[in-house]
């Protein structure tokens, strides 16, 4: 996790020596691929798309201006989300096929054990599919907020909302979401969430 | 901005702080009682992990993206100022550079003491014992220059991996301009090279250095046929060597030390890896673009 310092530094640093945005991508990459594997259900589509969103930071950098803290994520998640949005106007697909999206996944070295994982991976799993299927809006605020680490005002920008409404959408998401986790049959989570 | 702002109820705040406070870390106990809460602690917690060849394959391809980007302040000033690694480059790796310089010297002026070689892919395959070293007399390491400039520089579309190990990085470059060249060569197409470090350890010898020069340059790597092995690269012919030439103009065919040959859009590629596997050095190799 980069410092606010750091991140402007690195910025800076990027303009005079591009090679320095290695340093941005590692730090923002689990922010980036997290919002974009909730936002999209094929694990393909989802590396392409985290793909693109750095592929096209780096060709815009030269356009960025830096505006304050958070302004780097606000500008790099516009672009995800962008990128999100061109997916599905083209005719992307918002659930998977055949193919299990927890499948592609693999075990990350912080976990204790594999019987965990797999249980991880499916609540992974229901919660993407649980997410995916609340109004746009919330979806696009939910993950925003919670994977991206924006906050609501940046949101706002993102979205063309008021904070206000941000901050309404969100609380309705939430509640929304919780409400249709707690239909859910009991193992769906494997007790993860319990 | 669209449409009436949604209105806020009481119990909507109390939800906002609480998201603020988990999302910033300060969430955990002061959730634990309430449903909700605890519903919005683990929803934070619950992001999934890419594929950690999806990741390092990424980090490879915006590298190699980064290092084409051609910025005009960079090399304007690319001549007048050293930066670290090429501080380090022109120091400590000095060996790791030498067989990329002083090619069109090297060749011709052992021509005359074989009696038996081919040039084949950027090597001139020797059969029989080497019976000469390659003086270091009139080697120089290259100067560093920005990866930006040494792309300028170039006579020839250059590839650059967009796979490298997870714990490489390409930390520098550097060209064999008119000022370097062998008496006679001056105005001929430049070689530039690359050198990828250990990440983090700027200082230590690069694990891959990559030589390119042009496919008309005279000569080429000396090397004893009998290190090489005939494979193939992206489907066409390339020899993989067994040593490199160390500090002293020596062939050092030690096991960790290997070069690959092979030729591109116009370019002679030489990859040097020390330490490196068989299978990454080919990968890395493939993966240029």
């Amino acid at each position: 996790v980069l410092s606010p310092a750091q991140e402007r530094v690195l910025l800076e640093q990027a303009r005079r020596e591009p090679l320095a945005f290695r340093e941005l991508y590692r730090a923002y990459f689990p922010r980036v691929y997290a919002y974009v594997s909730y936002r999209v259900a094929c694990v393909e589509d989802v590396e392409d798309l985290t793909a693109q969103t750095f592929l096209k930071a780096i060709e815009e950098l030269g356009r960025f201006s830096y505006r304050g803290e958070g302004s780097f994520a606000a500008w790099l998640f516009r672009i995800a989300h962008n990128s999100v949005s061109d997916f599905y106007r083209r005719g992307g697909k918002a659930h998977d096929g055949p193919a299990p999206l927890e499948a592609a996944y693999e075990l990350p070295d912080q976990q204790p054990s594999p019987d965990d994982h797999v249980i991880r991976q499916q609540s992974f799993a229901h919660l993407r599919r649980l997410v995916g299927d609340l109004p746009l809006r919330q979806q696009e605020v939910i993950t925003l907020r919670f994977f991206a680490g924006l906050r609501n005002k940046q949101i706002a920008g993102i979205l063309g909302l008021d904070e206000r409404s941000v901050a309404a959408h969100l609380c309705r998401g939430l509640r929304e979401l919780q409400r249709r986790y707690a239909q859910l049959p009991e193992h769906a989570f494997g007790g993860v969430l319990e | 901005m669209s449409g009436q702002p949604l209105n806020l109820s009481e119990q909507d705040s109390v939800l906002l702080d609480q998201v603020d406070r988990i999302l910033s870390g300060r969430g955990s106990d002061d959730t634990s009682a309430d449903p909700l809460g605890r519903f919005c602690a683990a929803l934070a917690q619950a992001t999934p992990s890419a594929r950690d060849q999806f990741r390092r394959d990424l980090g490879s391809r915006l590298t190699a993206e980064l290092a084409r980007q051609v910025s005009p302040a960079e090399a304007s000033t690319s001549l007048r100022s050293r930066s670290r690694w090429r501080r380090a480059l022109v120091g400590t790796v000095a060996a790791a550079l030498l067989l990329a310089v002083g090619l069109a010297v090297a060749v011709p002026s052992v021509r005359a003491g074989v009696s038996k070689f081919t040039h084949l892919l950027g090597a001139v395959l020797v059969n029989g014992p080497l019976d000469m070293h390659v003086t270091s007399t009139g080697y120089e390491p290259s100067p560093g220059v920005s990866i930006a400039e040494a792309l300028r520089l170039a006579a020839f579309p250059v590839h650059l991996p967009t796979w490298l190990p997870d714990d490489m990085e390409l930390s520098g470059a550097y060209a064999v301009t008119d000022t370097q060249k062998a008496p006679g060569s001056a105005g001929s197409a430049n070689d530039v090279g690359f050198v990828y470090f250990v990440r983090g350890h700027p200082h230590e010898p690069p694990v891959v250095t990559l030589n390119l020069y042009p496919v008309d340059t005279d000569g080429g790597l000396i090397v004893d046929a009998s290190k090489v092995k005939q494979i193939t690269v992206k489907g066409k012919p390339a020899l993989y060597a067994k040593g490199a030439y160390n500090e002293r103009g020596v062939w050092d065919d030690s096991e960790y030390n290997y070069t690959l040959f092979w030729e591109e859009d116009g370019a002679r590629y030489a990859m040097n890896a020390w330490r490196l596997p068989y299978d990454d050095m080919i990968r890395i190799a493939e993966s240029m673009r």
